[in-house]
């Protein structure tokens, strides 16, 4: 679709009736005239299916937005703001000093940038909805040409001391997105991204071209929040993970090295590597013999990848599409969390035919290319890194002992020997980021699969009708980690559990009697006489449609709402200890 | 008369071809103000393939100037 296309596009969806009573509304505020944006950032929202009102706010008023977003937005309401800047504007007089020779003019800029970032404080605390700034990137205007001699020393200088400031303000500020607009103008280039007729003319700093990649990009970053990342990566052996083929090539035979292309693989499993300490799992799939793949795990020197860092496994000669559904069983993950890597376009035909829902993605036939392929993957990219993200692959080894545990012993005895530890309590600020990630990334244990951003948890945190809780456990073979999420609302006699979410590595193991333990105490402590749970059935969740009759709720009507009376029926597990 | 720039004005200004006119301007159109006077230029653009300069876009105050910094550069409208 060409930008004309695009922005045609637009006007009728900005007349349509989707648009108009859309409970979306986008407000923009920005350094510089930023209209233009609109078209391309409403298209690009509607192809990801969410119709809406795009707008821009009057002209160079960042500092009156967090002042006072009311006054200024009059009488729109928006949901989201996006605040936009540059230093070619907004602090022109002090890089012009600081060229000219005037260091001193450095701390001035800073300190400009610490008023901005503690007016974006104040607009935190006053605006409930999402907002979203951007980093300001790399000038170049008339003062500055970024090709100049001293380019680097000075304005580099000058440029990384601005955005470390601002990225400091922003992180203090807290639950604010940070677009990339530096990342993004250096990925499009200085030539193709800036129109200078258009800034002369209207203030107006960008080319279409540059506008409708500013759009797509707002829009990635605002539903990015909403979306699963990925949570496995499937990779095949050979021509994969090494060049060649091991069972014909032998181990002195594969490349695997500094030099072409064994330099290429390398690089793919550091890659790897970074993916797994970003909380992605990593899994083999490959029709091989087992011994052959495992002796260059453990002898080949090129190797970086351990055995200890992949997850599963399943190298047999047997078809790669049930392997990789026996994968995501294993795993407890749905299909659709799974991306599959192999250079086979028969192998990856046969998985995007059989599997749909699995993103597969193919080693390039020219190698030297197949970094970048995944380099620019963004389905793994999350906004921020948990702890638990970080331990993911080591909890998945765990995982694999209890596994074994369970094995040699009856349920009851496993319970007994896991000696499991829950603590159940209200989510505290370092949390957020965790429980923000479950409610959108649980999909199996929930029994009413609400989303929401991080802002608006951080907001019913702090309402007094509404008690959000985090759900921990730790057993003997480690911590899980903070694996569910309550949100319990109480309303006149009632206590409403809204949201109720578990992640499936703890299922079966009391932790549910513990959840609905501490329901019950909340509700006698609040002066509550029932718990009332919702069940709303969607493609994943079955698994809970029985979860309140297996705990004492009755139906109401249609079994998709429950209600418990005798709150004296809910116990805490004897074999659990409580924190 | 309906042409490819009274088409192209009548879609970015989101009106009907036949409300449009050689003295067409920002004065007697509601429809067009300094917002989309910035898309007409980019629409101008790709539509038929030039690049205006900074005057040309200054100058082009109704449909009527619009024609005729197009035919300068020898560009069919029709």
């Amino acid at each position: 679709m060409s930008l004309l296309q695009v922005r045609s596009k637009w006007l009728r969806l900005a007349n349509s009736g989707d648009v108009k009573q859309s409970k979306q509304h986008i407000a923009i505020a920005a350094t510089f005239t930023a209209d233009p944006i609109v078209p391309y950032l409403g298209c690009a929202l509607a192809e990801a299916d969410i119709a809406a009102f795009v707008s821009t706010l009057p002209y160079n008023q960042l500092q009156q937005l967090c002042a006072d977003w009311k006054a200024l937005c009059g009488d729109s309401e928006p949901n989201t703001l996006v605040i936009l800047w540059r230093i070619e504007d907004m602090l022109r007089k002090p890089f012009q000093e600081f060229l000219r020779g005037d260091k001193a003019a450095l701390a001035t800029a800073l300190n400009e940038v610490v008023i901005l970032g503690e007016a974006l404080s104040h607009l935190r605390s006053k605006f409930r909805g999402s907002i979203i700034v951007s980093s300001p990137p790399f000038p170049h205007s008339p003062d500055h040409h970024i090709q100049a001699a001293r380019s680097v020393r000075e304005a580099g200088a000058f440029h990384r001391r601005v955005i470390d400031e601002w990225i400091s303000q922003v992180s203090r500020a807290g639950n604010v997105l940070i677009l990339d607009l530096d990342s993004l103008q250096r990925y499009f280039g200085i030539e193709r991204s800036l129109d200078d007729r258009k800034w002369y003319l209207y203030r107006q700093p960008y080319t279409e071209a540059f506008w409708n990649e500013l759009g797509r990009q707002l829009s990635e970053s605002l539903t990015r929040q909403r979306i699963a990342a990925k949570k496995c990566i499937v990779i095949d052996c050979d021509n994969t993970l090494w060049g060649g083929i091991i069972g014909e090539d032998g181990l002195a035979g594969i490349a695997l090295g500094e030099d072409y292309p064994g330099s290429v693989f390398r690089d793919f499993q550091h890659q790897l590597l970074t993916l797994r300490s970003q909380g992605v799992m990593v899994a083999i799939c490959s029709k091989n013999n087992e011994a052959d793949v495992w002796e260059v795990f453990d002898s080949h020197d090129g190797m970086l990848l351990k055995r200890d860092h992949i997850v599963t496994h399943r190298i047999n000669w047997q078809d790669k599409v049930s392997n990789i559904c026996s994968i995501a069983e294993e795993l407890n993950i749905g299909l659709d969390s799974l991306v599959f890597v192999d250079d086979s376009s028969f192998e990856i035909a046969h998985v995007k035919e059989a599997l749909p829902m699995v993103t597969c993605l193919q080693v390039p036939s020219d190698v030297a290319l197949f970094p970048r392929t995944i380099g620019s993957f963004r389905l793994f990219d999350q906004e921020h890194i948990s702890a638990e993200d970080r331990v993911r692959s080591d909890l998945m080894v765990q995982e694999r002992d209890r596994k074994e545990l369970s094995a040699s012993m009856s349920p009851h005895e496993f319970r007994k020997a896991l000696a499991l530890v829950v603590e159940i309590s209200e989510c505290r600020p370092e949390h957020v980021t965790r429980v923000t990630q479950l409610i959108n990334k649980t999909n199996q244990f929930n029994l009413t699969t609400r989303r929401k951003t991080s802002a608006e948890v951080v907001e019913l945190c702090s309402q007094p009708s509404w008690t959000v809780l985090a759900v921990r456990v730790a057993d003997r073979f480690g911590d899980y980690g903070l694996v569910g999420v309550l949100l319990l609302h109480k309303a006149e006699k009632t206590l409403e559990i809204e949201t109720l979410l578990m992640s499936c590595r703890v299922l079966g193991r009391g932790v549910e009697e513990a959840i609905f333990a501490k329901i019950a105490d909340i509700a006698r402590a609040a002066g509550a006489d029932e718990i009332v749970g919702e069940y709303i059935p969607t493609k994943k969740n079955a698994m809970v449609s029985e979860l309140y009759k297996n705990h004492h709720f009755l139906p109401e009507s249609d079994r998709t709402r429950w209600v418990a009376r005798d709150l004296s029926v809910f116990d805490w597990p004897e074999h659990i200890k409580r924190v | 008369m309906s042409d490819r720039l009274i088409d192209l004005f009548a879609s970015v200004l989101s009106v009907e071809s036949t409300a449009l006119r050689e003295d067409s301007s920002p004065e007697n159109t509601s429809a067009w103000d300094s917002v989309t006077n910035m898309m007409l230029v980019a629409s101008i653009e790709e539509e038929f393939g030039i690049e205006l300069t900074s005057d040309e876009i200054v100058e082009m105050t109704t449909i009527g100037s619009a024609r005729a910094i197009l035919q300068k550069r020898l560009v069919a409208v029709a």
